[in-house]
């Protein structure tokens, strides 16, 4: 059944990310959260999610009930009712759930308190070198070497019993643990080692938490797009430049658009990177990369070839 | 103000409750109102689980 109001829907509680299309939540009567299922990634909205998943989740939920564990309370305590942010007295029309994010955000950037980081939002376990089963939630199918996760001590094998002390059972659990965890720093985490207890710390380095965000609608408008367009040079016309076979380089075609002009770009411009970093790849992948890595509003310099002339151009990314 | 369908479709499952008579669109067990399934829970002692469909 779906609800024809959500007003009265506490989002301090149900705290979740709203860029998705399904998620479930597993509570005590008095609203302590036991646990969460869900989520996705860049690969698509059921890439992380099964039917017997589910079931793994919501039997380690009604465990939790039975031996009487508190469950999260909500972070923080006082609910927060979407229709009551100031932003939100002037939204016109329907509100889907990622608006709900993009008014939060609105709100803080008006009150002068957002961050630029907070919009690498739930990254994933394989931020920190986890990868879960899908069947059971908690079970590490795989460590990447040198993560943050092999540092701690982890293993194939191993179960992971908390994160950030919350409660992992689920794909949905681990990545809202790591999603409030810090920036930088270090976080508990806690796992069985067959059948043997063991807690360490992951540490953190600066850039954990960036993940792919193209695929989220709350960021639409925070993904900078570059109005260029051209065909990718040929292996001949690469090594008359003194470019490396695999090396991006394509060939700004007509019309050049009115933002790349005003970046400075000419038709026939030879478009070989950003920021001087060396990148193997064509023109549409030089696209994605940008979107991937850049927020709107950055600076960067483009690195052209122009005339046989190298050139560096100062942008700001729209 | 009044808000229109925010694109949250809520719907709550207290395990082994019945539905309330005459609730138009409710499926068998599943609850499309959270303060019932909220109360049902606190008087039966059981868990919720809640699950929110969002269009995109």
């Amino acid at each position: 059944m779906r609800l024809l109001r959500i007003t009265g829907v506490d989002l301090h509680l149900f705290d979740f990310d709203h860029d998705l299309t399904w998620m479930a939540f597993f509570l005590s009567p008095d609203e302590k959260v036991y646990g969460r299922y869900g989520g996705r990634d860049a690969a698509g909205p059921d890439t992380r999610n099964t039917v017997a998943g589910l079931k793994f989740a919501m039997q380690a939920a009604l465990q939790a009930h039975k031996r009487g564990e508190r469950g999260q309370p909500r972070e923080p305590a006082e609910p927060l009712f979407i229709e009551r942010v100031p932003r939100a007295l002037n939204f016109r029309g329907c509100i889907h759930c990622h608006q709900t994010k993009e008014i939060r955000r609105d709100d803080l950037i008006a009150a002068g308190k957002w961050k630029r980081e907070e919009v690498w939002v739930y990254p994933l376990p394989e931020n920190v070198g986890l990868t879960l089963d899908k069947d059971k939630g908690n079970l590490v199918r795989t460590v990447q070497p040198a993560s943050a996760a092999d540092r701690a001590g982890l293993k194939s094998g191993d179960v992971v019993q908390s994160i950030n002390r919350y409660s992992v059972n689920s794909f949905a659990d681990a990545q809202y643990a790591l999603h409030k965890s810090p920036i930088k720093g270090e976080v508990p985490v806690s796992w069985l080692h067959e059948g043997k207890p063991v807690t360490a710390n992951l540490k953190l380095a600066d850039g954990w938490r960036k993940t792919n965000l193209t695929w989220r609608p709350s960021l639409l408008d925070m993904l900078p797009s570059l109005t260029l367009f051209g065909p990718d040079l040929s292996a001949k016309e690469k090594k008359d430049l003194g470019l490396a076979d695999k090396q991006l380089a394509f060939r700004q075609e007509r019309p050049v658009h009115s933002e790349a002009r005003a970046m400075g770009v000419e038709e026939n411009d030879i478009i070989i990177g950003i920021d001087n970093q060396r990148l193997e790849m064509n023109m549409r992948e030089f696209l994605g990369h940008v979107r991937r890595n850049y927020l709107v509003g950055d600076r960067a310099t483009l690195n052209i070839i122009r005339n046989g002339k190298r050139l560096e151009l100062p942008i700001k990314l729209k | 103000m009044k808000w229109c369908m925010l694109g949250f479709g809520l719907l709550v499952l207290v395990p082994g409750s019945v539905q309330p008579q005459g609730k138009k669109g409710a499926r068998k067990n599943w609850h499309g109102d959270y303060i019932v399934a909220r109360a049902l829970a606190k008087k039966t002692g059981k868990p919720m689980m809640v699950v929110f469909r969002c269009e995109p």
